[in-house]
């Protein structure tokens, strides 16, 4: 039995080397400079460019929103600051200062969701909008207060009695809904692999169960680290549901250069980020092949990879500084063009934001190590 | 027994009370707008606290003779702050949020009650920290001695309010948010050790709205003070307090 694929990498084999001998010509010749590494690295990293090109628009007009993981907020943040139409369903009373807002995570993203760190967190969440699945965890009581088990640091302390928290869920998961129904360009921000699923309904958890609230039951709560299928599988789904609401809908999709706060595999937690990072580039390079409405958006590679030396990490080598996110956006920006002259965050003026401007509900498993 | 009013601009009622009927011993001092409160505004130094800057250090030393704030033996402090809930319940935030158990079936924006805790929290500016620094200072002073602190609410929202006659934010929700306001500076407070001296429910209607009769001879265009009579009634209530503890104690 001869493989298909065999056959035709013979074929195209022997085409090529038919032309090179008939022209002297192969693929790589007449190729663009950035399609050589030798070319890159002779430059300094801050002025290594054309590593994003767009396949759709974002301009003034355009309806983005924005969800995913600690990084995400970012980005979320500096379109909004840079006069992109950047949605937010749920904005917080402006009664609430600053640092309250963010305590209870508003403006982290285009609703309060919090942290979204996995593709099946996203589907689960759209499924729940749609009246899809109704997760069987419905709610953690601890000490009298009501936690929501899929998004449980969103109200600190937890909500006051359970009819709150079934109230404000109504309303959150109403506008996620709506977000979808509007929404032009949604940025997505694949953070992580690994998560906590819900034995029964496997329901994905935002952080293992009693790290940030509950109470951890191994009978209740297991690891699953999600491989490529089950990322691209879990991405499918979503990406079917959001169509079906808003036949429209593009997607830009980014991979979290934030590497793992901690990991429940065997492996040592630089093996383990670099296993994640790599089925979440992967997945996220296949949708983008795949689907003219899907873009990607290399944030990862603009931060993480070793041309860049490290440049762009705080000194815990996981955050990322704030000149790392200007970069990131001056690369972004060069495509997508800043909207206004109103602009006073975004791009090369973006503001000396810190780490602790982000909010990041995976670190709370820093206090374990 | 010397009773020493002193606060925010809630206080200017009091002082036409005294004015009108005066009372034994006491004695009312407006110290200046609440928005004075905004920012840090008194100084502790050792056992002694101050107000750290005009107006509300002068009328403080003009009305008690000295700048230090802690009670002198026979004296009573009565503060006319921390419970100043108006520029939270006029806010125009209440035409489209509500408290979530307002909010269901009625198209607002639930929010939890632990937000408006952190907007009580920080609405009421210093006043809590400055409280609180009292009492300190004044147990750092007198041991274990309760401090003869009072803190005396401010008056609800009125039912002609602009927020919900011009802003249209449903009165249930207004009132709601001045309770929830009122709920967490009282729990602050007693936590402290201070009592409180709450508006009475003499002076509200059903809805908890400010009677009209202590708003007569208030400007329309004032968004939140009460008149002389509703200080009265407040005086009254520190007075049988004020009986009440001298009998127990």
């Amino acid at each position: 039995m001869i493989c298909a694929s065999l056959t035709k990498a013979t074929h195209w084999g022997r085409t090529m080397l038919d032309r090179r001998t008939t022209a002297a010509k192969h693929p790589y010749h007449g190729m663009p400079p950035r399609a050589f590494w030798k070319n890159m690295a002779r430059l300094s990293p801050l002025a290594i460019d054309g590593l994003y090109k767009k396949k759709f628009r974002i301009g003034a007009d355009t309806k983005v929103a924005s969800a995913g993981s600690c990084f995400a907020q970012h980005v979320g943040r500096v379109l909004k600051a840079s006069g992109f139409n950047y949605l937010d369903y749920e904005p917080a009373p402006r009664l609430l200062d600053e640092a309250d807002r963010q305590r209870f995570g508003y403006g982290m993203f285009s609703a309060r969701y919090g942290n979204i760190y996995t593709a099946r967190q996203l589907r689960q969440l759209l499924e729940r909008a749609l009246g899809q699945c109704k997760p069987v965890d419905d709610h953690w009581a601890v000490n009298g207060r009501y936690y929501d088990p899929y998004r449980p640091t969103i109200e600190p302390g937890g909500f006051a009695s359970l009819a709150e928290l079934q109230t404000i869920r109504q309303h959150h998961l109403e506008q996620v809904r709506r977000l979808f129904q509007d929404v032009d360009v949604f940025v997505f921000t694949l953070g992580l692999t690994e998560t906590w699923v819900n034995a029964q309904d496997g329901m994905a958890y935002q952080v293992c169960p009693g790290t940030s609230a509950g109470i951890f039951d191994p009978d209740q709560h297991v690891f699953m680290n999600a491989s490529y299928k089950s990322v691209v599988a879990d991405m499918k789904a979503f990406m079917r549901m959001a169509r079906s609401l808003n036949p429209k809908i593009k997607i830009l999709l980014t991979v979290s250069p934030v590497p793992l706060a901690a990991t429940a595999t065997d492996q040592h937690v630089l093996v383990a980020t670099s296993y994640s990072k790599s089925v979440l580039r992967a997945a996220a390079g296949y949708l983008a092949e795949r689907y003219d409405s899907v873009d990607y958006f290399p944030s990862y590679e603009i931060i993480s990879t070793h041309p860049f030396h490290g440049f762009f990490f705080e000194r815990d080598l996981r955050e990322v500084n704030p000149k790392g996110v200007e970069f990131v956006m001056g690369h972004f920006f060069e495509q997508h063009k800043i909207p206004s002259k109103k602009a006073s965050s975004g791009g090369k003026r973006a503001k000396k934001k810190t780490d602790e401007d982000v909010w990041c509900d995976e670190k709370v498993l820093e206090k374990y190590a | 027994m010397r009773v020493l009013i002193a606060g925010d601009s809630h206080t200017r009622a009091y002082r036409t009370a005294l004015e009108r009927s005066p009372r034994p011993n006491m004695i009312a001092t407006m110290l200046g707008s609440g928005s004075g409160t905004k920012r840090p505004f008194f100084v502790r130094e050792g056992v002694e606290v101050r107000f750290a800057a005009d107006p509300y250090r002068s009328a403080w030393s003009q009305a008690s003779g000295r700048d230090d704030i802690l009670p002198r033996e026979g004296e009573t402090l009565a503060l006319v702050m921390g419970f100043h809930s108006a520029p939270n319940f006029r806010h125009r935030d209440w035409t489209a949020f509500a408290p979530a158990e307002l909010a269901a079936g009625n198209g607002a924006i639930p929010i939890s009650a632990a937000v408006q805790d952190a907007v009580a929290l920080k609405g009421g500016g210093h006043t809590r920290r400055f409280v609180e620094t009292l009492v300190d200072a004044w147990r750092d002073r007198e041991g274990s001695r309760d401090a003869p602190i009072f803190v005396l609410s401010a008056p609800p929202p009125y039912r002609g309010h602009s927020i919900i006659r011009r802003a249209k934010a449903k009165p249930e929700v207004v009132i709601a948010a001045h309770r929830r306001f009122v709920e967490s500076a009282r729990e602050f407070f007693r936590g402290l050790g201070v009592e409180v001296i709450d508006y009475p429910a003499a002076s509200t209607d059903d809805e908890g709205f400010l009677l009209p009769e202590f708003r007569e001879g208030i400007s329309p265009q004032d968004p939140h003070h009460a008149n002389s009579r509703f200080a009265d009634i407040m005086m009254d209530q520190l007075e049988l307090r004020l009986r009440g503890s001298s009998t127990t104690s």
